[in-house]
């Protein structure tokens, strides 16, 4: 029902009440009018009565006296007469009350007839009285007939007036019982009518309908906050507010369709992220700002040695000091406080990724990272492959080192002990560093016939192939030297690089042994009181009378059929020869030491420096000259990493002054 | 063919850049690598199919290194004297570049600009 139904329902039903209650009072107040006229009636009617008996008694009287006035009626008659109208007035008032209210009907009748006839007798009577022919007696008779007939009104009157007595008091309890009805009606049905539209409004409007109203409000309220689950009834009633509780289950429902549907996309996307972070291999887990853990993969619980996936609610500090306290991280000796301080404080200020070994022996990288928004995202990362292989990268390199650091043992030993140098020269210093322990730069002396020779070799390349190289051509260079006849460098540099090439069958440019070898060769030929020198992309420095003068040898690379030049013809090796007077002490330095880059400009070390600086420290003896010369190549290589071997010889051809030395070495 | 051919520098091999276009050859920084000949192997095989290119003109190669080792100086003649045989063809400038401080690249230069017999050889002094 619509609610302006209801409330022209609620409204109507105390207008009825109303609508009887003036009915109703209505009702008593003609009640009561009706006794009140009834008795007014009464009252009329008993005082004509009273008058007509009165005037009854009278004419009673006059006929009495009638046969006394027979001689002169006319007086009394004329009295009669009027007492007569009189009466017949007063019971024509009676009368007219007859088809009245008033319950008499008989008495009424009654009194008419007794006085019509009495009337009539009265006129007859008359008739008589004034009749003079008539007698006497016959008028007597007619006044005693007239007094019988009045005396019947008399008594009808009588009987009239007794029942209206009783009529009267009827009435006039009926008027008492009836006089409070209205007010107590109109009091009785107003109330009723008030209390009516009080329950009406009360039941059907209001605690009805403001009922539903907060009820729907409520669930409106709800539903706009978000609780989607409220149910909404009030929907069957045919009016404005089921018509709003069905409006708002209608938006509930799509509200719900909505969410569910977005639930279902959340859902699908959760879905995703899981199958992906479940597809990696690395263990994956992300902790809140306040440090929780929101979202793991299972992966991160197997490497922190858990049967179950981790919840989230852990922080970072439960999970691995559980882990290490349980034992499947590792702690290698060290305690599990310090494993543990050290975890937690590259996951709070992550730095650069820690490396931890599981119990089952693989090896984890535990990466944490920082995100824009204060969370923290731990990573672990199976690098097991990666440290077996750093683990026998490092056990190869460990391998090859000790290789190499024999294989230096070996060259040193093939090398000529420089304590040789002692016994032929009057001093010397031999400065021999490999950039890599092993290197391409060899230094040989021996006594041969007339004196003895000073070699020094470069060969291209150096660390292992430059050290095998150096074998290769001090193998050759000791054969050759030991062969009979007169000595002389450029010989031996011819030789030497015929049987390099011969060794090496480095005869074409394509092929792939681009190495060669670079050599100076110091004869000091103590017959003849001179120094020979020859050499191939070497130079020797001779110091003389505080000048250093370098003496170049030719533009040619032994063991390198690839010669420099237009024609590809080898330059022929010479001796340059000087007499030892003149030779107060003579250097050579293969190119490790003069292209060595650095100082500020990163530029080579270069000759001229080479020799200013032999010039300027030419009173040294050899050992300061060798610490100078170090010291000031060092400073001037800094930062710059070791370019190539360097190799330094530095001599004084003279004969040491203990000749004994010189004879055992010659021996 | 790439209009250019670039290789940048490491610590122990030079930048170099080979415009096909403008004719151009610039080597610079140092040469040591681990295989010299392996490295140089596209630039001589990029060089050696420029240089028969019948429309080339006049070709510039700028060398500016400071340091290299044996095995490098042999692939450095070896580019010096194809650009030297190529002179014969078509004009071909080289030009060394040393720091006035530095003789032993000023020397490497002399001994380098003494084989070329076609191309001008030119040894420029780095000018700050």
């Amino acid at each position: 029902m619509r609610i302006r139904n209801k409330l022209l329902i609620g409204s109507a039903i105390p207008i009825v009440i109303l609508i009887i209650q003036v009915v109703v009072v209505n009702y008593f107040i003609r009640q009561l009018q009706s006794a009140t006229t009834i008795i007014g009636d009464a009252q009329t009617v008993i005082e004509a009565d009273f008058s007509a008996s009165d005037h009854v008694a009278a004419l009673r009287a006059e006929i009495k006296k009638l046969p006394s006035v027979y001689d002169e009626p006319r007086d009394s008659t004329q009295r009669l007469r009027t007492l007569a109208r009189l009466l017949a007035d007063e019971i024509g008032t009676i009368l007219q009350f007859q088809s009245g209210d008033l319950e008499a009907e008989g008495a009424f009748s009654d009194v008419d007839n007794t006085h019509r006839r009495a009337q009539d007798e009265l006129a007859k009577t008359e008739l008589i009285a004034q009749d003079k022919t008539s007698d006497l007696d016959s008028l007597i008779q007619r006044a005693i007939d007239t007094n019988i007939a009045f005396k019947e009104l008399d008594r009808s009157l009588a009987t009239l007036a007794v029942q209206l007595r009783v009529g009267l008091q009827h009435a006039i309890d009926i008027e008492r019982s009836v006089r409070h009805r209205p007010a107590m009606a109109g009091l009785i049905l107003g109330a009723i009518a008030l209390i009516a539209s009080v329950l009406l409004i009360y039941f059907v409007v209001d605690r009805d309908i403001s009922r539903r109203l907060r009820k729907l409000s409520d669930n409106m309220l709800a539903i706009a906050g978000g609780e989607l689950s409220t149910s909404v009834d009030d929907l069957d009633t045919r009016d404005e507010i089921s018509a709003m509780s069905r409006a708002l289950l209608s938006f509930r429902d799509t509200a719900v369709e909505v969410e569910e549907n977005n639930l279902r996309q959340i859902a699908v996307a959760q879905q995703r992220l899981i199958d992906a972070l479940e597809s990696i291999a690395d263990g994956f887990a992300f902790y809140s700002k306040d440090g929780e853990l929101e979202l793991c993969n299972r992966q991160y619980g197997n490497y922190l040695g858990l049967q179950h996936q981790p919840s989230s609610g852990h922080t970072y500090a439960n999970l691995i000091t559980d882990s290490i306290e349980r034992g499947a991280l590792v702690t290698d000796g060290e305690s599990s406080r310090i494993v543990i301080d050290r975890l937690l404080a590259n996951h709070h200020r992550p730095g650069h990724p820690l490396v931890q070994q599981l119990q089952d022996g693989r090896w984890m990288r535990i990466s944490d990272r920082l995100t824009d928004t204060g969370s923290r995202v731990s990573l672990f990362t199976d690098v097991t492959e990666l440290k077996d292989t750093e683990l026998q990268l490092r056990y190869s390199t460990d391998q090859l080192l000790d290789s190499i650091h024999y294989a230096s043992r070996i060259q040193r030993a093939v090398l000529p002990d420089p304590e040789q140098l002692s016994l032929l020269t009057r001093g010397n210093f031999l400065i021999w560093e490999p950039r890599d322990l092993v290197g391409g730069d060899f230094y040989w002396f021996q006594t041969v016939p007339n004196g003895y020779v000073i070699f020094l070799g470069d060969c291209t390349g150096h660390g292992v192939p430059g050290a095998f190289m150096t074998l290769i051509s001090g193998i050759i260079l000791e054969r050759l030297l030991a062969e009979d006849g007169e000595f002389s460098p450029a010989t031996l540099l011819e030789s030497l690089d015929e049987s390099i090439c011969r060794v090496l069958a480095t005869s074409t440019k394509t092929s792939a042994i681009n190495d060669g070898l670079e050599a100076g060769v110091c004869f000091i030929d103590t017959v003849n009181e001179r120094l020979l020198f020859s050499g191939g992309r070497f130079s020797v420095w001779v110091s003389n009378q505080g000048e250093v003068t370098e003496h170049k040898g030719v533009r040619r690379t032994l063991g390198s059929k690839t010669q420099v030049g237009k024609a590809r013809k080898p330059v022929p090796f010479v001796d340059l020869a000087l007499p030892l007077s003149q030779v107060e002490r003579a250097f050579m330095t293969t190119d490790g030491l003069l292209d060595q880059v650095g100082g500020e400009k990163r530029l080579a070390f270069g000759k001229r420096r080479f020799r200013n600086l032999l010039k300027q420290q030419q009173r040294l003896n050899f050992a300061d000259l060798a610490d100078a010369l170090q010291q000031r190549f060092v400073e001037y290589q800094g930062a710059e990493p070791r370019r190539d071997d360097v190799c330094v010889l530095a001599f004084d051809p003279r004969a040491p002054l203990d000749k004994s030395g010189y004879k055992s070495a010659e021996a | 063919m790439n209009e250019q051919l670039l290789i940048s520098a490491t610590d122990r091999s030079p930048d170099i850049r080979f415009d096909f276009a403008a004719n151009e050859l610039t080597i610079a920084g140092e040469s040591y690598p681990e295989d010299v000949l392996s490295f140089y192997r596209p630039v001589m095989e990029a060089l050696e199919t420029y240089l028969e290119s019948p429309d080339r003109t006049t070709t510039t190669a700028h060398l500016k290194l400071i340091y290299f080792n044996s095995s490098s100086a042999k692939v450095l003649m070896n580019i010096i004297e194809l650009l030297d045989e190529a002179a014969q063809h078509a004009p071909v400038s080289i030009n060394w570049y040393f720091d006035p401080e530095d003789d032993t690249m000023q020397e490497l230069g002399e001994e380098f600009g003494e084989d070329v017999v076609n191309a001008g050889f030119s040894l420029k002094e780095i000018t700050d």
